[in-house]
């Protein structure tokens, strides 16, 4: 037998281990080349790039000595995807020339808008569930595959009805529509034969939502409070309206400080809330007699994230740098009196136009794999003896596809 | 053959289970005993492959074919002795109802059906919506889309002085008689509303419900009358036939679908930016040479001489000869040297469209 945890006392002999995270390989060498390769193909190759980059992440994850197998093929991703084209290209079409000869007709423009939303909510949500169904089956553990079961159809309409009752209650409810797409996937994944189970109160949940919402809401409201003090200017007053903008006007200094603060608070207690809901959810999910707790922190993901954005920050100022030196020696050949400080409006522009484009590179080495690593590395999990009795399920993986579209990703 | 037995670890695809095995080669097969030196499986050689990838350590995981079953092997000599017998250790392992044939049908199929998407569909489906909107809904597109296009092409300062469009009254005057002389014998989808925009570009164009809007430039860069009212004529010619709408529909659905294809990476909205300005070039010549005839054809039933027109594009012609190749391919206007010969053919009859005065009076409508 290979070397698991400690048996703990406490817990009724259940033997304990950690999800480990042991990458092998160069992932910056292997996103290089996934880059370049993109640059070449026309973007073509991206299908094939995001297999090998999940193909790494898979492998560095493992659970009792062995390693996840991802199985998929970019071959796979590409078809998913011309299904999908297949698919959109009419319905763009249809909604691109209704908004051509909407535009002047603003009824019929909102409901056209309206239709447009609403298919463009039951594509995402489609598509999610679609994809996660293909990632679990293509991905094994000493030899026996996971699987998602269940219907898109059943999917979207829980996610149309709780949707539809986040927006009525102001976002209240969102605890709720997560509780319910959670219980709905994880009550339909299986690994091997053994199915998964998740079920707990969205209650416990609220008052880490709430952290995310109350921010929301105050801004909403004091954009809608602004707009209501427009409104009550009477509309032949143009000389009270005109006033009432040149004050906003000066006041847009506060106003700008207040949205930046507001959107970076937006960004941490989001992340926050995240984690919260994410070791919820692992509490709750059980696989048999196997049981699982998180302790995963939002502050060293958050201390990634401001890594990369430092990283991509002197990434932009060394690039400008090299570039202006570049520039400023080739047309120092040519001309006398160059000057370089005008030169680096330019050459900032265009590191920070590379930067951008690089930006997945930075994110996935920085971001993603730190991640990665801490979820990993703070998931405790008991009860791991029992998954030596999980079997190879006797259906074969194609019973569990809907035909064509369901034997590949369908996410682009 | 060399007789070693290897550890290893085994998982027999049934279960998630692993034990402690032994290794050997014999015979081009791979045998794998447990520990009391019980026969678990015997691999061929030639169906081992290796799957995910290699550790840091040089810890492989071997397959029998697609199987289940895995093997994970730590010890470097086995590996090493694994890397000199298998011969497809390191090929990909198809699955069985994924071949190439279907991957080259599939591939060979989309190209095909996006060809016929953008080159047949498209059209197609455009002069089939022009075909079915009411007059009524295409003018109001038509005032929207003019509205902005005046307010995003005119002079910053004309607009500050509120004289984005240009309407002098005596110029006013002798534009509009000169809409209503070549509009008699056409078939507009709405009344013609022709606006002087207060820009210096050389240009004018055709927006739906037979919107049309030319520049102060073009006022300014004509000699004669009779080539303005011939351009006039020629946007007439694309109002009457409905292309403005047809191609606003085309444009908007070709560009989403290109963006599409070439995923998300915002660099590439530029190669469809590019493309899309390729098939605009498809789209409109054959409407422009329809154009062309019709205008001239209106030209003729208001009894106005043809000939200045062949003057006006010879002198285009001159400057085009100025833009690098690359631009003419671009370009969605047919050879403007052709044009020219194609008028000059014609008969010289005709008079002239305006009295001198009334010339006077459009070239300073912006005044």
């Amino acid at each position: 037998m290979v070397a698991r945890g400690d048996e703990s006392p406490g817990s009724g002999g259940l033997m304990h281990a950690t999800l480990e995270y042991r990458p092998s390989g160069s992932l910056a060498k292997l996103l290089l080349r996934n880059a370049a390769l993109n640059l070449i193909t026309l973007t073509i190759y991206r299908f094939w790039a995001k297999t090998r980059v999940r193909q790494y992440f898979w492998h560095a994850v493992r659970l009792d000595g062995e390693p996840l197998e991802y199985t998929g093929l970019g071959r796979e991703l590409l078809i998913g995807f011309l299904i999908v084209l297949a698919v959109l290209a009419p319905a763009t079409l249809v909604w691109s020339t209704a908004q051509t000869l909407l535009h002047a007709d603003p009824i019929g423009l909102g409901i056209a808008q309206f239709i447009y939303f609403l298919a463009v909510y039951v594509l995402i949500h489609a598509a999610t569930f679609r994809a996660r169904r293909y990632r679990l089956a293509r991905t094994r553990w000493r030899g026996i595959r996971a699987g998602q079961d269940g219907s898109t159809w059943r999917y979207i309409r829980l996610c149309l009805l709780w949707g539809l009752a986040s927006m009525v209650t102001l976002g209240l409810a969102y605890p709720w529509m997560r509780i319910a797409q959670q219980r709905y996937l994880m009550n339909n994944t299986r690994f091997g034969d053994r199915p998964f189970s998740f079920d707990a109160p969205a209650l416990p949940l609220l008052g880490s939502w709430l952290i995310v919402l109350m921010p929301t809401l105050l801004f909403y409201a004091s954009l809608a409070g602004f707009f209501w003090g427009f409104w009550a200017i009477t509309p032949e007053d143009t000389e009270a309206s005109k006033k009432y903008f040149a004050e906003a006007f000066s006041r847009r200094g506060g106003f700008l400080a207040a949205s930046a603060v507001f959107l970076v608070a937006l960004g941490v207690s989001w992340l926050w809330y995240r984690l919260a809901e994410f070791r919820y959810f692992a509490a709750h999910t059980r696989l048999g007699a196997i049981s699982v707790v998180s302790y995963a922190r939002a502050w060293p993901i958050l201390g990634r994230v401001i890594l990369c954005l430092v990283v991509l920050a002197g990434f932009v100022l060394l690039m400008s740098i090299l570039l202006t030196l570049g520039i400023w020696l080739v047309l120092s050949a040519f001309r006398d009196n160059v000057d370089a400080v005008a030169i680096l409006p330019l050459t900032l522009l265009l590191a920070g136009l590379i930067a951008f484009l690089l930006r997945r590179f930075w994110w996935t080495l920085i971001v993603t794999t730190g991640i990665a690593r801490h979820v990993c590395e703070t998931l405790e999990i008991s009860g791991i003896e029992e998954l030596d009795s999980i079997s190879q399920t006797v259906t074969p993986e194609q019973k569990y596809g809907e035909g064509l579209a369901d034997s590949f990703e369908v996410a682009g | 053959l060399t007789a070693a037995l290897y550890p290893a670890r085994f998982s027999d695809g049934r279960t998630a289970a692993i034990r402690l095995v032994r290794a050997a080669f014999a015979d081009d097969r791979l045998s794998i005993v447990d520990e009391s030196g019980g026969l678990l499986d015997a691999w061929p050689l030639a169906e081992i492959r290796a799957v995910g990838l290699a550790d840091s350590d040089g810890t492989l995981r071997l397959s029998r074919a697609a199987g289940d079953a895995r093997l994970t092997v730590t010890n470097a000599d086995f590996a090493a002795q694994l890397r000199r017998l298998c011969p497809n250790l390191h090929r990909p392992i198809a699955p069985p109802h994924v071949r190439w044939r279907r991957i080259a049908l599939w591939t060979g199929g989309t190209i095909a059906s996006l060809a016929v998407f953008f080159f047949v569909i498209v059209p197609i489906f455009a002069r089939e919506v022009v075909r079915l909107t009411p007059p009524a809904v295409e003018a109001r597109a038509g005032a929207w889309m003019s509205d902005y296009v005046i307010n995003l092409m005119a002079d910053t300062e004309a607009k500050r002085q509120g004289k984005a469009v240009c309407q002098r009254a005596d110029g006013q005057a002798v534009l509009e008689r000169l809409v209503f002389t070549l509009t008699t014998h056409a078939a507009l989808p709405a009344p013609a509303v022709v606006q002087v925009v207060n820009s210096p570009i050389i240009n004018a164009f055709a927006l739906p419900g037979a919107r049309i809007l030319i520049f102060r430039g073009l006022l300014e860069a004509a000699v004669h009358p009779n080539e303005v009212a011939g351009v006039l004529a020629h946007e007439l010619g694309h109002a009457e036939l409905r292309h403005p709408l047809q191609i606003a529909i085309e444009q908007s659905s070709g560009a989403f679908v290109i963006g599409l294809l070439f995923g998300d990476a915002v660099g590439f909205s530029v190669m469809g930016m590019t493309v899309s300005a390729l098939l605009r070039g498809y789209y409109s010549r054959s409407m422009e040479t329809e154009a062309d005839d019709r205008g001239l054809a209106l030209m003729r039933a208001s009894d106005f001489a043809v000939e200045p027109l062949a003057h006006f594009f010879t002198r285009l012609a001159q400057r085009e000869k100025t833009l690098p190749g690359l631009f003419s391919v671009l370009s969605t206007h047919p050879d403007s040297g052709d044009r020219a010969a194609r008028i000059r053919a014609m008969p010289r009859e005709g008079s002239r469209a305006m009295s001198n005065a009334d010339w006077q009076a459009l070239s300073s409508i912006c005044r």
